[in-house]
């Protein structure tokens, strides 16, 4: 960015032009892809919430116990404790994206769908 | 200034450029010895490379912050030339902004960094994920792993030409310190160069013990790898396991590993030819016509 463009207050472009993806999304431009992320990792990191421990344990069971049962062909990766740090590591990563600072019981969720979705290979 | 900063740490030095003529014979043949008598460095590890912001700026990354969509939108713009795999797309989104990194008060350190893994069948779109992390990540180091040694990804003792003092050398992994490392072609490595990497990924630190020379670097980089299976092409009627071909000690270092297969699916075969043959489509501004009447 120039000097000129930070006197006048103006910003990088937040969309990319004419690109939309096939559900609609508008499409960042990188530009302004790379100041989000340079952004979020300068904020200091969230917070693990109480009730969300209680509720990650649970899941991390869960797991396990389904990990246990399942095709041991099917499975990519042996479910460990490094796989509950890995939860949590999403989890606080998903709210460090939304500005959060806190992790919620819904960030947990969401980095579980994406373990269960690499680890057995379902939607 | 002693003992201040690590090897691979990124510093502003001041002071005074010097040369040096060494005499031979009581002649001088012209190729100077360069050095810099340093007044003061500092680590430029708390700024490194961050664009310029204006208050439009975060004012916009606030409003998109509060999108209910977001982590569709984020998403869906990382790597926007490629159909579909938004489920690796996000997960490599997560991977640039980290986790916590934590050291507890007893001294035990939690690595916050995520690693990644994708494996899959031959064109796939891998190494095109990792060209565009390289693109929009702050901090990365890109290598093969062909291309990489042992001690090309940790760090080397070297012996000094001019002094013969052995001192280390950083490696990739101590480069990309708070940074990401791409290694393509991860199946290609050989077994021995590979288990090097299993400390940093786990403890975040190359510890060295060579030549005199003891002592522990810093190397808390997110590791992302792409690999091809072990046939060549991803064998359906077997296990997970047996297709990656890796120890599970080292794929257990990895957050998430990602099979990434080429189904035969005319839908998304068809889609997936829309999007390629629309990247060529339109000329790029800038272009300029053939014929210059």
């Amino acid at each position: 960015m120039t000097a000129d463009q930070k006197q006048s207050g103006k910003g990088t472009e937040v969309f990319e032009k004419h690109m939309k993806t096939r559900s609609g999304i508008e499409i960042l431009s990188r530009d302004f892809l790379k100041k989000y992320v340079s952004f979020v990792k300068a904020q200091k990191p969230p917070e693990l919430r109480g009730d969300c421990v209680d509720f990650a344990a649970k899941l991390y069971a869960a797991l396990r116990a389904k990990a246990a049962k399942a095709d041991q062909n099917k499975i990519s990766v042996p479910i460990t404790v490094r796989t509950l740090e890995t939860i949590i590591r999403l989890a606080t990563a998903h709210a460090k994206m939304r500005l959060s600072r806190e992790v919620t019981s819904d960030d947990i969720q969401l980095a579980a769908s994406l373990l269960l979705h690499t680890i057995f290979q379902e939607e | 200034m002693v003992d201040k900063l690590k090897p691979g740490d990124r510093v502003e030095v001041n002071g005074v450029f010097r040369t040096e003529s060494r005499a031979f014979n009581g002649l001088t043949n012209g190729v100077y010895k360069t050095y810099i008598v340093a007044t003061g460095v500092r680590s430029l590890l708390a700024e490194k490379e961050k664009p310029t912001m204006s208050d439009q700026d975060i004012k916009n990354i606030k409003k998109l912050a509060a999108d209910s969509n977001l982590f569709n939108i984020l998403g869906a713009s990382m790597a926007p030339s490629i159909e579909g795999n938004l489920c690796v797309k996000k997960s490599l989104l997560l991977q640039l902004l980290g986790g916590a990194e934590k050291v507890l008060d007893n001294g035990t350190h939690l690595r916050g960094d995520i690693n990644i893994m994708m494996v899959g069948d031959p064109s796939t779109a891998k190494s095109q994920l990792l060209r565009h992390i390289m693109d929009i990540a702050p901090l990365c180091i890109n290598t093969t792993g062909r291309g990489s040694s042992a001690v090309g990804l940790t760090a080397a003792v070297c012996i000094d030409r001019d002094t013969g003092d052995r001192h280390l050398e950083a490696g990739a992994m101590v480069l990309a310190d708070r940074g990401i490392v791409c290694i393509d072609e991860f199946d290609k490595m050989n077994d021995s160069d590979r288990v090097a990497i299993h400390e940093v990924m786990e403890q975040q630190t190359v510890t060295i013990a060579k030549a005199g020379i003891h002592t522990s670097l810093n190397a808390r980089c997110s590791v992302i790898a792409a690999a091809n299976p072990v046939y060549g092409d991803y064998a359906r009627d077997l296990s997970v396991s047996k297709n990656i071909g890796l120890p599970d000690s080292l794929l257990s270092r990895f957050d998430l590993t990602f099979v990434m297969l080429d189904e035969k699916d005319p839908e998304s075969d068809r889609r997936i030819a829309e999007k390629v043959i629309s990247n060529h489509r339109f000329l790029s501004a800038g272009t300029s016509a053939g014929f210059n009447f």
